[in-house]
């Protein structure tokens, strides 16, 4: 009955108007009429379709409020007159179907947990690599090198603290009297928990982790912008760079012009690991303290520069009679076209390092002065192709083994090129010069690097470039 | 200290940013697209920013320290859920604010209550597959429709708040509706000729706006989302091309045109470069541009190439009563 009167009303309110139109021109003919009519039949007829599917698509929206949803009672409270508004229908063919659920905050879906539900975030990162050397006795450039397989698990523990387990089984290279010994070392890369919203702008990181010293020195193996790791944060800091087990705190710096300013101290142990150049071992005295300043701000709107100072202090004996201080500069300047900032970007890094260091001297301990740099420039000139050269220096800190005024200097152009965001291949050409023991020699390297990750999508921070 | 001066302290301390608060909610989104809806459902009261700029590939931006320091003044962050913005938690992480981490009042995911299109079914999620998403298409903002209810989420936002201009933001939430319903339908309108024409497009970025406006994609430039095409992939996107009759390559404004321009001239057809968000060209500087923009860009090519306006059929007509 309803729907019947509706429909008079809508004939009437439909066809009144048409016929006064009609009027205001000239008298309708028999025919008009019966043409009007006949249009206007087809119209209500369509008009009657639309409705049913109208009546289907609202029974359907009703459907699981009566199947699952709970009773009234339970629902929260809503706001008057919200309801209204997200099931009016808009002109177009389709209908939207807005949420009506108003007590939001709702489960996040960004990043962590997809598919894995509360299963950590877990990439595995494998890095391999082959190189051929001018220097042929040296077998550990001229082989394939199994550089690293890593697995990454990070996720919250709770609403304030995120954990992160990094593990890895890499070769390493050592020398014997009969040529070289390879290893296989398994060993945690990084395992912290991180407090990321304390009061003051603060966070506090504790466990093993990369030191913030620099920009180089945080990245892992397969995050390098070259396949080699510069010569300076080798000779200054070992193969790896250095990682050790304490706590850090990072607090953002107040200040009157807004920018950002971050103040990172982190108290750890002195043992630098086996193969540090400079720390002490397991019995050197605790803790070791290191500070980062940095700063970061933006040229223009596709520029930004970031500048940073690092001083870490340790004391590498177990009675504090030597000690070491290693300063830091660093300094990134970044650019990407601001009409492709996918495929055309300019990344220019340089690092300074300064050690100052007690060596065992025939009477004593004696104070060694040290210096490294590395500088590279890197062009990417199409979306999936890098390429850009790294100039390195080093002095070693550790003139035990190498005699003081040991040094060398190296010239690397590389290429990268990414298959997709998670394969890359890359290859590099090392010009190496080097005086070890009085002795000056140089070799020419090529290095080849395969790297892949699966998994979870690993999300990039800012200062790792591709 | 006398009471007096305690109590004008207190005060001072507890009412004033209050206040300042009330004057104007402060909003960062991920993009220009969401930052435009709160700038229309928001009017005078929101003040927005976006941590993209339009031109750059939504899935691969990686945030800086600046964007943190941005973040870190709003009260709240709008972004797109899912998983299309894998870089949003460092971002959130970086800011160091309590309300913007996920699950807190500040920190609102626009996807909810949108229907997805291209869900994987289960146990069908490999990377063989290219980059996809887990959840679904992601670029969901390209139906305007979609932006209603985008809109609608976003207006709930600011008025829980704001509650002081809680109306306001309704009665723009209602023009807003109202203007992007009348928009479509014109829009509708116009490509309904065009019902059907084939095209090919870049990246899986269309599914919303093809079916929208009615156009069928046949094939892809990319081989699998993500993944850049080899000269095989290409000759066989031409072929189908011709086959089917379409002369139309969509393309993003972050992927190679060139690649896009190559094979659409096998086939005496042309590359359009359509906005993929809000300020991805500059023309489309407001949400209702970018569908304008979009359009008449499409419209322009249909002409240029001389293709002619599908017959329509007998089901579109039912569903299209206004069409003669």
């Amino acid at each position: 009955m309803k729907r019947t009167l509706s429909l008079g009303a809508m004939i009437i309110a439909l066809a009144l108007p048409a016929g006064l139109v009609v009027g205001q021109e000239k008298p309708p003919t028999l025919k008009d009429v019966l043409q009007e009519l006949q249009r206007l039949r087809e119209r209500v007829d369509t008009l009657e379709k639309q409705h049913e599917i109208d009546q289907d698509r609202i029974r359907q929206l009703d459907q699981p409020r009566a199947a699952g949803e709970p009773k009234p009672a339970q629902q929260r409270q809503l706001v008057q007159g919200e309801l209204a508004q997200p099931f009016s229908e808009p002109v177009g063919r389709a209908v939207p179907t807005p949420s009506t659920d108003l007590t939001l905050p709702i489960p996040p879906t960004t990043g962590l947990g997809q598919g894995n539900l509360f299963n950590p975030q877990i990439t595995a990162f494998f890095d391999m690599g082959a190189s051929l050397s001018t220097n042929g006795e040296n077998k550990a450039l001229n082989r394939f090198n199994l550089r690293e397989a890593e697995v990454d698990f990070q996720a919250a523990i709770s609403p304030f603290a995120d954990g992160v387990l990094i593990l890895a089984i890499g070769e390493e290279i050592g020398d014997t009297a009969d040529g070289i010994a390879i290893d296989t070392v398994f060993e945690l890369e990084e395992g912290y928990i991180n407090f990321h919203t304390l009061p003051f702008d603060l966070t506090l990181k504790a466990g093993k982790f990369r030191n913030t010293f620099g920009r180089n020195n945080l990245l892992h193996t397969h995050d390098l912008p070259q396949i080699t790791r510069p010569l300076a944060v080798q000779a200054f800091f070992g193969p790896e760079g250095l990682a050790t087990v304490g706590a850090s705190t990072s607090w953002l710096v107040p200040n009157p012009w807004d920018k950002y300013i971050d103040l990172t101290v982190d108290v750890v142990n002195a043992d630098g690991g086996a193969e540090s150049p400079i720390l002490g071992g397991p019995n050197a005295d605790n803790p070791a303290v290191l500070a980062h300043l940095k700063l970061f701000d933006d040229i223009g709107e596709s520029s930004s520069i970031e500048l940073g100072g690092s001083y870490l202090f340790a004391r590498t004996s177990a009675d504090s009679s030597s000690d070491a201080s290693i300063f830091g500069l660093d300094a990134t300047y970044q650019w990407r076209d601001p009409k492709t900032p996918d495929s055309r970007s300019l990344l220019l890094q340089s690092e300074l390092f300064w050690a100052q260091n007690d060596i065992n001297g025939a009477f004593g301990p004696v104070r060694n002065d040290s210096f490294g740099m590395y500088a590279f420039g890197q062009y990417q000139f199409e979306k999936n192709w890098y390429s850009g050269v790294r100039i390195d220096y080093t002095e070693f800190p550790n003139s035990e083994v190498f005699g003081p005024g040991d040094s060398q200097w190296a010239f690397s152009p590389y290429i990268s090129y990414y298959l997709t965001e998670f394969l890359r291949l890359r290859f590099e050409y090392q010009h190496r010069e080097f005086e070890m023991g009085g002795v000056r020699d140089s070799e020419d390297n090529f290095f080849f690097g395969l790297t892949f990750s699966i998994g979870s999508h690993p999300a990039h921070p800012y200062w790792v470039n591709r | 200290m006398t009471k007096r001066t305690m109590l004008l302290t207190l005060l001072a301390i507890f009412v004033l940013p209050a206040s300042l608060v009330f004057a104007d909610v402060r909003v960062v989104t991920t993009t220009p697209t969401l930052a435009d809806i709160v700038r229309q459902v928001g009017g005078e009261h929101v003040k927005v920013e976006s941590i993209m700029r339009g031109p750059e590939n939504i899935h691969n931006v990686s945030p800086t320290p600046s964007q943190m320091m941005k973040l870190r003044k709003a009260v709240l962050f709008i972004h797109g859920g899912l998983d299309a913005e894998p870089w949003v938690p460092q971002l959130i992480k970086g800011a160091r604010r309590k309300n913007l981490q996920p699950g807190a009042r500040g920190n609102v995911d626009v996807s909810q209550g949108i229907s997805l299109k291209e869900v994987p079914q289960r146990g069908e999620l490999t990377r063989a597959m290219g980059d996809i998403h887990v959840y679904g298409n992601t670029h969901y903002v390209l139906d305007p429709l979609n932006g209603i209810v985008i809109a609608r989420t976003i207006a709930n936002a600011l008025k829980r708040t704001d509650t002081a201009h809680a109306e306001m933001f309704e009665a723009n939430y209602e023009a807003f509706t109202q203007r992007i319903r009348e928009m479509t339908d014109q829009l509708v309108t116009q490509m309904e000729p065009y019902r059907g024409t084939p095209v090919v497009t870049y990246h899986r970025t269309w599914p919303y706006l093809r079916d929208r406006f009615g156009l069928v994609k046949i094939a892809e430039v990319e081989p699998k989302p993500g993944i850049s095409p080899g000269p095989q992939h290409l000759s066989q996107c031409v072929e189908t091309m011709q086959v089917r009759g379409a002369k139309i390559v969509i393309v993003e404004t972050y992927n190679s045109k060139k690649n896009a321009e190559f094979v659409a001239r096998l086939v005496g057809g042309r590359a359009v470069v359509l906005a993929q968000g809000v300020g991805a060209v500059a023309e489309a500087d407001t949400y209702e541009r970018l569908f304008e923009y979009n359009i008449q860009a499409l419209l322009a090519a249909f002409e240029e190439l001389g293709i002619e306006p599908q017959n329509p059929s007998v089901e579109d007509v039912k569903n299209n009563p206004e069409q003669p």
